[in-house]
């Protein structure tokens, strides 16, 4: 828009005055730019100045329809799949900065996680008997835990400003087929509060917590592990991505609070569902099937995602059975398999562009260490305590590190949350009818490849 | 090829090979052909149906003018083709010749091409000289009235021995044979002696259970009347015996467990329900076994069927399934070389099918697998389940072992939805179902064997109750569809779901599972019943039950350059479901 600005200063045909009202056309059109992303503004104008009968040229059929699922696949590019491929033209413009709340991702919730993990992990340091040694304080935990709270209540706060202002964008981050997964973030994040919280603050949550935690994660994988049966465009073996592990890690995290506050029957639901599903997503990850186009080919933050189911899942069954059986330890030691197969590749783990959502990458290194932790209970050697303590300053170490990049980007580059491209793809066909032949042909191709 | 096309419209179904090669001159008597490459006669005279490409050139260069008509490859195709042959004769006439050249494209080209491998001899009727069309309308007028005769002959090659038996005496004799009578013959070494390959049952066949005819295909038997009811008379039929000798096992378990004592149901229930099922299993059993008995060609292309063999397990499912509902008044200790009857055959098939997955091949599991392969995988959890209830310990442990190992690599294949995964439905169909039914019966099996409703057994359960739940919140999904008798195989792992609740009610039993132990055995019941209802009216008053079985009687040669058009075709198809689907 600037480069056509200059252009038109340069063009000695147009007079100023022409300029002039042009820039300021564009200016009162800039501020409708966004409003096919709002929830009621856009359709409400127009409805008025239909009834007005003034003629409406919004180019509002451009984003009345949530794109399909292989428009993404088309569009974006990344491990993530939230950078645009040269190709293709947004539907917001690209050179602005856009208003926050539609910059702000669901992946927020990430930082949520990271916390309130950590929350845990200095809560088990300080109350697991194999760990007195360190004298750590509960005070600790205690700081996490509010400062987490406070993350969480903000977060939600904003994303719901997000769902109120910003419905649209809201679907087309639902529709996304990885950025799906984050919906699971908050559930998790309120799971993971329930569990670090302090002895000092409460020490018994009422049960009706767990039911209104676990009611909204169900619907969710009701949903998600039903696309992936029935097929449709979001079969598992076109979506697989390890940020898939946050809908099942969620089930295992569910059955490990359930577990402790009492709830027996429906902990093991949740953890059976949780079971059934990581096999197929386990063996379909490692598979790395040619049509799984999300997968990212070198590795990246993301991976440490598979160490967090098996991580979770022990210290579920473990509390399930009220002891560390050799399910807990087969569990546990998978986890601890996968962590230091990454991390022998930490090499690889390179010159990636930071953003929010490596948030939600750290807690799987914080559930591997708190899953150590139970286990060096369990376990009389010195190997154990000795692990736990590397696990641990490894995983502070690392969402301190994170912690301070997101503070750099926030306040030294300001640009933490930039442009969120992935919800502005655009379908570029005019008219409708030609829209569905061409994306049925676009799915054969898909196919045939 | 704009000449072909013309005929194509003309008569758009094929026509059969020979009388393409109708020129417009004749050669006297050529009736009996002992080798085909070497009579010079017979290769001028265009009549065989060798189809090289040469030899159409020399045909077309030396012009011989021959008219002379030989019958099609098979008798069906004869029949399919009577009505419109003879007001085409003349359209032939002329563009007999240029149409000849582009054969490869068609079907009946290659099914005559195997046959001429196969040495078959064509027989054909000489013309008089200088004939016009007029005569030729005549001969095959009269042909077609010699034909009539003979139509019960046609089904004759997915018949056990009478086609051979017939040839065989009158080889002996050493009477030259009838023409027609030859024709059967000919068809019957074709079709008795090659099963189609699995990669025929792709491209033929296509829907959820593979039972559609492509439109591009072609059926050996005629498609337009309706087959002797034996060869109607699908394997899937024992799915009625799986339904409802599932709900005598429900009745069971509803009036003996101490969970669901309040309703008060009594055992006279399970009696009726167990009596009325093993009568049905009885007349399905006798009424297979003598397709068994008259049509084998058509059982053995069941059975190479890859969605069709799964149900191969169906009976003795039925049959333990019977035995695990027994009435409590009949009998309480079942002998346990009853176990062990019933398992041999079910460990032969899963040597078999599990065999082909892991060999690899044509039918390795990224290819066929399809939901209804989770009937081979339950077999081994309902032995598991009868044999820890007769006692039996080592062996019950064995087949679980064996279908936990399978199931886990069907469950993950299946949800994975591989784009090589040809049978897979696109869209949900009820045969999903029966993703419920190996972790109930797997549960129940497991309890069994530990005396002990443990963990394990709860994670199968509610793995099972979870998919359940899955299936049943896309119930909208479940629409449209045509009814076949295979539905009543998808009915029983709703009631096995229905079993295990009561069965995990007994153990946790409070008011909320024995809800769901009611709701879900009413709504087991509810949809059996409903299915019998449909399957009443469709045997009473549509009379389709049992439709011609399309499946069995696809052609066993691809087209020969069809090896493009069937990507087109599949291409096409997919189009066709993706819009079906939006």
């Amino acid at each position: 828009m600037e480069d056509r600005a200059h252009a038109n200063s340069l063009n000695h045909e147009y007079s100023q005055e022409q300029v002039a009202s042009e820039s300021s056309n564009q200016v009162i059109k800039r501020d409708t730019q966004y409003n096919s992303f709002k929830t009621c503004s856009g359709k409400l104008e127009r409805q008025l100045s239909e009834l007005i009968g003034k003629t409406q040229e919004l180019d509002l059929e451009a984003n009345e329809a949530v794109p399909d699922v292989h428009l993404y696949f088309d569009a974006l590019e990344g491990p993530e799949l939230d950078t645009l491929k040269a190709t293709e033209t947004l539907a917001l413009p690209e050179d602005k900065t856009w208003p926050f709340l539609l910059r702000f991702p669901i992946s927020s919730f990430g930082m949520c996680l990271g916390v309130s993990s950590q929350a845990i992990l200095w809560k088990a340091l300080s109350t697991v008997p194999s760990m007195k040694f360190l004298h750590v304080s509960l005070k600790v935990n205690l700081n996490l835990w509010f400062i987490s709270l406070a993350l969480t209540c903000i977060i939600s706060f904003i994303y719901s400003l997000k769902i109120i202002f910003y419905f649209e964008a809201v679907k087309r981050e639902y529709h996304h087929p990885i950025r799906v997964n984050f919906f699971f973030a908050p559930w998790i994040a309120c799971l993971f509060l329930a569990l670090g919280v302090p002895p000092s603050v409460t020490q018994n949550l009422h049960v009706s917590l767990w039911y209104a935690l676990m009611a909204p994660i169900l619907c969710l994988e009701l949903k998600i592990y039903g696309q992936w049966m029935s097929g449709g465009q979001r079969k598992l073996s076109k979506v697989a991505n390890p940020s898939n592990h946050l809908s099942i890690v969620s089930n295992f995290v569910g059955a490990l609070l359930g577990a402790s506050m009492g709830l027996k029957q429906a902990s093991i639901f949740f953890f059976s569902v949780g079971l059934a599903h990581y096999t197929v997503l386990f063996i379909t990850l490692y598979q790395r099937l040619p049509t799984n186009q999300p997968l990212p080919k070198e590795l990246h933050p993301v991976f440490f995602l598979f160490v967090a189911p098996p991580s979770v899942a022990c210290m579920a069954w473990a509390k399930i059975q009220n002891h560390f059986d050799y399910i807990s330890r087969i569990t546990y030691f998978i986890a601890l398999f996968l962590y230091a197969s990454l991390a022998v590749r930490i090499n690889f783990f390179r010159g990636f562009k930071f953003s929010l959502a490596w948030w939600a990458y750290t807690f799987p290194i914080t559930g591997a260490s708190i899953a150590n932790i139970r286990y060096s209970n369990e376990a009389e050697n010195v190997i154990s305590p000795t692990l736990s303590v590397v696990l641990s300053s490894i995983s502070t170490f690392t969402v301190a590190s994170v912690f301070v990049s997101t503070f750099i980007h926030a306040f030294v580059l300001h640009d933490l949350i930039p442009n969120d491209i992935s919800i502005a793809i655009t379908h570029k066909r005019p008219p409708k009818l030609k829209k569905k032949k061409s994306s049925h042909f676009k799915s054969i191709a898909n196919d045939a490849h | 090829m704009e000449k072909k096309e013309d005929v194509k419209q003309a008569n758009p179904e094929e026509f059969p090979s020979l009388i393409k090669y109708i020129a417009s001159k004749s050669v006297k008597g050529f009736d009996t052909t002992p080798n085909l490459q070497v009579d010079p006669v017979f290769a001028n005279g265009s009549q065989h149906a060798n189809t090289d490409t040469h030899k159409n050139s020399v045909i077309e260069h030396h012009h011989s003018h021959s008219i002379s008509i030989s019958l099609p490859a098979s008798p069906s195709e004869f029949h399919a083709e009577r009505a419109k042959r003879i007001p085409n004769i003349d359209n032939i006439h002329k563009n007999g010749a240029s149409a000849s050249n582009d054969q490869p494209e068609d079907s009946i080209f290659s099914a005559a091409n195997s046959e001429q491998k196969k040495h078959a001899k064509f027989h054909s009727q000489p013309m008089s000289f200088g004939d016009s069309c007029n005569n030729v309308t005549l001969e095959v007028q009269s042909k077609i009235q010699r034909q009539d005769s003979l139509k019960d002959k046609r089904f004759d090659s997915f018949k056990t021995f009478s086609g051979k038996l017939e040839r065989q005496i009158s080889n002996l004799r050493g009477i030259p044979q009838p023409p027609v009578a030859e024709y059967v013959n000919a068809s019957e070494i074709t079709e008795e002696d090659i099963i189609p390959a699995v990669d025929r049952y792709f491209d033929a066949l296509q829907g959820p259970e593979l039972d559609t005819l492509k439109a591009s295909e072609e059926s050996v038997l005629p498609e337009d009347k309706k087959w002797p009811f034996l060869l109607r008379f699908p394997i899937t039929s024992f799915g009625i015996c799986l339904g409802i000798s599932s709900q005598a096992i429900l009745w069971k378990a509803l009036a003996t467990s101490p969970s669901t004592s309040f309703l008060n149901v009594s055992l006279n229930v399970n009696l009726v329900l167990w009596s009325i099922s093993i009568a049905l299993m009885g007349i399905v059993s006798l009424t297979y076994f003598l397709k068994i008995i008259f049509y084998f060609e058509a059982v053995r292309r069941e059975y190479y069927h890859p969605v069709r063999v799964n149900f191969f397990f169906a009976p003795w499912i039925a049959c333990l399934f019977l035995t695990i509902g027994l009435p409590p008044s009949v009998t309480t200790n079942l002998h346990k070389s009853v176990w062990y009857v019933l398992m041999i055959p079910i460990l032969c098939l899963e040597l078999k099918i599990y065999g082909q997955w892991m060999s690899g091949g044509q039918r390795r599991l990224s290819k066929v697998a399809n939901p209804s392969n989770h009937l081979s995988i339950v077999g081994n959890f309902v032995v598991a389940l009868l044999g820890a209830s007769m006692g039996l310990k080592e062996g019950p442990i064995f087949f679980f072992a064996v279908g936990l190992a399978h199931y886990i690599v069907l469950f993950v294949t299946l949800y994975q939805r591989l784009p090589t995964n040809e049978t897979l439905p696109k869209e949900l169909h009820p045969v999903f179902f029966l993703f419920v039914a190996a972790p109930s019966v797997a549960c129940m099996a497991w309890a069994k064997i530990n005396d002990d409703f443990n963990y394990g057994s709860r994670i199968a359960y509610f793995i099972a109750l979870f998919l359940y739940f899955s299936l049943a919140v896309r119930i909208n999904f479940f629409r449209g569809f045509r009814f076949s008798l295979a539905w009543w195989a998808y009915t029983f792992p709703t009631t096995g779901a229905a079993i295990a609740t009561i069965r995990y009610s007994t153990e946790v039993k409070n008011v909320f599972t024995q809800t769901l132990s009611v709701a879900l055995s009413s709504i087991s019941t509810v949809t059996v019943t409903a299915l019998l209802v449909s399957t009443i009216i469709h045997a009473l008053v549509l009379h389709d039950l049992f439709p011609n079985d399309i499946s069995i009687a696809i052609a066993y040669r691809k087209p020969k350059s069809s090896k493009k058009n069937t990507h087109i075709k599949a291409t096409n198809s997919d189009a066709k479901d993706i819009e079906a689907g939006v």
